[in-house]
Parts: structure tokens; C-alpha cells; sequence
């Protein structure tokens, strides 16, 4: 079997080319009972999973796929190993070099006139913020392993893992976002949000931005309604969800960003967890309900692997990645995408080249 | 005490419970089951208070709420946050207006105009709102609390009827001191 490479603890990768794979195709719902059963079956094996942004939505029926594939996966490991990350581009030293030119499925004038759509349902009280995303193609003869390799150290998220989901279909993510990691009963969602040119003061030019403090600062009371939401009996103080940290500084190298921490005491599980936090509030709007239907409204393509989530589940600990940054190859086609949170403050040609920014290191025309 | 919780299908609705829940037992309802018709009926009779969420759009796409709340005792208590007292504004016969710029995840400040509420002065409160409520001299409703930046209306109480609401998000992190508010919020509902 192909093997797959998903982040662990310590900046460490599980490896494994043993695994028993576990689908689930069904878009209009029925998430839970498949990860439930999932489970039930394999109580104490480590598993690695991917889930579609649209698993756990109904609105986006419309929308074109840009390549097969299920709404979830799950990798039950029969075994594996953990390794380095230099062990990780060790194995794939002979993957070869591979050259491409991506091209934005999206034209900037339509990119432009949806952010102003978003705009002025914000002004008529539909919605507060909206994440708008679209989707870069490249021809791509390489392997995965080769875009893996090329851009590991450039793009240098701490949520890297190489997944193979079929034959013709490997997800290569380099995602510097924490969607949700439970240990022991604390769950801790980290959500981004607000970005700079890595050559731009942090403080001056995000920190004092009251248009980046909104933006973040939404998302935390969203995550924190969210996590709220998991556990039924709120006057247990342990059960209210903490902001542990706020517009906290994420350095990447080619773009800079503030986060937030959210935590919650739980001892619910993963399948009942994500039924309340999924799709993730950073990537989705708010409130989140209005912001899907406005996104279903306006994007042409569905978004399947990115904004989704990829990690690790093993009993009742867990950590997964919000899969942004992140590569998808399909036969001889690559795929990226990139998006931006839009509030009332938005400029629309700022958030265009905030979308190109986070196309920064892939080698991209517009 | 119990509280009904009415859900405007917001995102903070969970937070409003947790914000709630030291001094309330709280139960959260759609509000598509007030709508004519529904199968999930509420025995609202049983609640000390009930709650409207803050939510998306305006008052005008929730006639089913209104006319709920239009149809309950005078004495019976209703607190109303952002969508929710925009909807109670409009039954008090005040007007909701778009506002601009919308404010959503902004901070200001309280200014207290109502002695007895001179506790809350100062206060920083969280603001999510593309509308604004008009309160006229005829309307039913006084203010007695304004944002500091931009004199809105931000704490109402209503002259013959148990209601109370806030323009601003008491469960928001961005909030102050949320537990005074909900010490208040107790004590007006045990009166």
C-alpha cells in the first residue's frame, strides 16, 4: 500500500503502508454513525482521518466537484511507526523534482464583485463575516511525494501529513492551523485569523488593526459557542469554554497571522464533538448557519479536502488539523486553494491580495 | 429558575446559555417551533423567563416570534439581546434601521442615564449589529444605557411590560464584568 504520513506529537509523523481503509460517501449526513462504527470496530488502533468541508453540510449540492472523492476516510493503522520529519523527506529523496504553473479558477473581477456581495449582506444584517475561498489548478506530472518535498521547509505549517485516498487522489497538507487536539478530557480548538506580509510590522500593522482584531475576535466567541454547545450541563463551571489566548502571534515565513486559543473540559467523544464544531467557524463565517448559505450562494466549486480537517484519533485522544495550505493531486492535476475572512471593514482589492499572499510560495498566476 | 432560550439560528446561543446557566436552568428551542403549525409546542407557561437570542437579519423575518411575544401577559418577563431587542423594540413601537458601519466583534463603551443602573457605567461591552433600534418618545421603551462612541441605545426597559434588553452581546468574551449583568438579569426576574 501507498504509504501515508500524518503529523503526530513533537513535531513527529505517524508512517504507515499497513492500514485498512474506511469510507464514507454519503454527503447529506450520517457522519456520526459512520465514525461511531468506525469506532466500535477498531476500539484501540491508531487511526488517521480526513474529513470534506461539506460532510457535515447540506447547501452545497450545487456546486462542482473538482475531482472523486468521499466525504470522509478514515485510515484504521494495522501498524506504524513514528518518525522524523528529515526520516519523512529521507524516503522520499528519489521523488524527483517537479515543475508547475498554477492559475487561479477565479478571475480577480469575480473574486472582487463576490466580496462586495458578502459586504452588503453584512450591511442588511444577514451576516457578520464570511470566508470566501476559490480553488488553483496546475498540471502536474510529478508525484505527491515531490510536492511534499518541495514545499516542506517553504510553506512550514505544524500540521503536515501526505495522505493517499485512492489510487489517483493524495492529499498533501502543510496546514499551520489546529483545528481541535484532545488530551485527557481538555479540548483546544486554535483558530487563525487576520494576516500580514512577513515584511510588515506585527504590531504596527496587525496588532493595531481594528479590522483584524474584529475579524479574530468573532471567530473566538463562534469557537467558543461551539465548544459551549458540547457539553449538556453548563453549570458544571469545568464545561464553559476558556479563551486561553488571544491574537497571540503565528509566524510562517512567507505571511504572518494572529490566533486564538479556545479550551473546554469534555469527556464527550469524537464523533459527538464534531457534530458540533463542524464545518470549523474559521473557515466557514458568522453566524455560521447564514455564512454557509451565503458561501453555497457564491463559490462555483466545491471545496471537498480543503477546509475540511486531517489528523490523528486513537481512543479518546485526537488531534486534527483545518486542512488550509494544502495540496490535493488528482492524476496529472493539482489543486490549491486559498480564501479570506470578509467583514464590513473588507477592501476588496486588500483581500485580493491577501489571496495571492497566501498563494505566496506555490508558483501561481492570476 | 427556568429560562427559555429562543434561537434565532445564531452562533452564540451556546454562549448565552453558558452565560446564563449559574443563575437559570435553561432550555434552548428553535424558534421555528413558535411558528404556526410546528409540532415541537412549548409549554412556555412553565419558564420565569424567556429569552430571544441575537440572530441573522431582522425582526421582519421573524413575524412568528413577534407575534408570540405580542401575545404574552404583560407581566411575564422577556429579555431580548440584539436581534432580540430589535424585535421587542419594534413591538414597543420603535423603529430598526440599518446602521453605519455595521459593528460586529467592536468594543465601547456603557454610559449609564438611569441611576439605578449606575453599577453597569463604564463598562466595556461587545457589539454585533448592522441595525440599529430607534426609540421614540412615544415608543414604550426607555433607554437606560447608551454606547459611549455613538449614543445607540443599548439597555431598554419597557414602561408597563417585563421586559428588559441589550443591544450589546453580555456572553461575548469582549464583555466586562458579564456576570453583573446576569446578577441583574436574576434579581429583576425575582421581583
Amino acid at each position: 500500500m501507498k504509504k501515508l504520513f500524518c503529523f503526530y506529537k513533537n513535531s513527529e509523523f505517524l508512517a504507515s503502508d499497513d492500514y485498512t481503509v474506511c469510507t464514507h460517501s454519503d454527503e447529506s449526513g450520517g457522519l456520526h454513525s459512520f465514525l461511531a462504527q468506525v469506532q466500535k470496530r477498531y476500539p484501540s488502533q491508531m487511526k488517521v482521518l480526513q474529513i470534506n468541508f461539506e460532510a457535515q453540510t447540506k447547501n452545497f449540492s450545487g456546486q462542482i466537484p473538482l475531482y472523486p472523492c468521499n466525504a470522509a476516510t478514515v485510515f484504521v493503522l494495522n501498524t506504524f511507526e513514528i518518525v522524523s520529519e528529515a526520516a519523512v523527506l529521507n524516503e522520499m529523496a528519489s521523488a524527483g523534482h517537479s515543475e508547475f504553473q498554477f492559475q487561479s479558477l477565479e478571475l480577480k473581477s469575480s473574486f472582487i464583485e463576490k466580496v462586495n456581495i458578502i459586504k452588503k449582506e453584512i450591511a442588511a444584517g444577514r451576516l457578520y463575516q464570511a470566508n470566501i475561498t476559490a480553488p488553483l489548478k496546475a498540471v502536474c506530472t510529478g508525484t505527491a511525494e515531490s510536492v511534499f518535498k518541495q514545499f516542506s521547509s517553504s510553506l512550514s505549517g505544524q500540521y503536515k501529513a501526505l495522505l493517499p485516498l485512492s489510487d489517483t487522489t493524495t492529499v498533501v497538507s502543510f496546514s499551520p492551523e489546529l483545528f481541535l487536539q484532545k488530551e485527557n478530557s481538555v479540548l483546544i480548538t486554535r483558530p487563525i485569523k487576520g494576516s500580514l506580509r512577513s515584511d510588515r510590522n506585527f504590531e504596527q500593522d496587525l496588532i493595531s488593526d481594528s479590522k483584524e482584531d474584529a475579524e479574530l475576535s468573532m471567530i473566538v466567541d463562534l469557537l467558543r459557542n461551539d465548544l459551549n454547545r458540547i457539553e449538556n450541563a453548563p453549570e458544571n463551571a469545568l464545561s464553559k469554554a476558556k479563551v486561553t489566548k488571544h491574537r497571540a502571534a503565528l509566524q510562517l515565513g512567507y505571511i504572518q497571522h494572529t490566533y486564538s486559543e479556545i479550551e473546554v473540559e469534555t469527556d464527550k467523544s469524537l464523533p459527538e464533538i464534531l457534530d458540533c464544531v463542524l464545518p470549523g467557524g474559521s473557515i466557514s463565517g458568522c453566524p455560521k448557519l447564514e455564512s454557509l448559505i451565503l458561501i453555497s450562494e457564491l463559490e462555483t466549486y466545491k471545496r471537498q479536502v480543503y477546509t475540511g480537517t486531517i489528523g490523528w484519533w486513537m481512543g479518546s485522544e485526537f488531534c486534527l488539523n483545518l486542512a488550509i495550505r494544502t495540496f490535493i493531486k488528482h492524476d496529472n492535476s493539482l489543486y490549491y486553494h486559498a480564501g479570506c475572512g470578509i467583514v464590513y471593514d473588507s477592501d476588496a482589492e486588500k483581500e485580493w491580495s491577501e489571496f495571492i499572499l497566501k498563494t505566496g510560495r506555490i508558483n501561481a498566476s492570476f | 429558575m427556568k429560562a427559555l432560550l429562543i434561537d434565532h439560528d445564531d452562533s452564540f446561543t451556546y454562549n448565552l446559555r453558558n452565560w446564563l446557566s449559574p443563575a437559570f436552568s435553561v432550555e434552548v428551542r428553535s424558534h421555528r417551533d413558535l411558528e404556526v403549525g410546528s409540532q415541537n409546542r412549548i409549554n412556555f407557561e412553565s419558564f420565569n423567563l424567556i429569552v430571544l437570542s441575537p440572530g441573522p437579519k431582522s425582526p421582519n423575518d421573524y413575524p412568528h416570534v413577534k407575534n408570540f411575544i405580542q401575545n404574552l401577559t404583560p407581566s411575564k418577563k422577556v429579555f431580548g439581546v440584539c436581534l432580540g431587542m430589535q424585535i421587542l423594540n419594534e413591538l414597543a413601537g420603535g423603529s430598526v434601521l440599518p446602521y453605519t458601519p455595521p459593528l460586529h466583534g467592536k468594543k465601547s463603551r456603557l454610559s449609564v442615564l438611569h441611576p439605578q443602573y449606575s453599577k453597569f457605567n463604564g463598562l466595556q461591552i461587545a457589539r454585533y449589529h448592522s441595525l440599529q433600534c430607534k426609540v421614540s418618545e412615544t415608543s414604550e421603551f426607555e433607554v437606560v444605557a447608551v454606547s459611549d462612541n455613538d449614543n445607540l441605545p443599548m439597555l431598554v426597559q419597557h414602561s408597563f411590560r417585563n421586559w428588559l434588553a441589550v443591544q450589546f452581546h453580555p456572553e461575548s468574551f469582549l464583555t466586562e464584568k458579564p456576570e453583573l449583568f446576569l446578577e441583574h438579569l436574576k434579581s429583576w426576574c425575582r421581583q
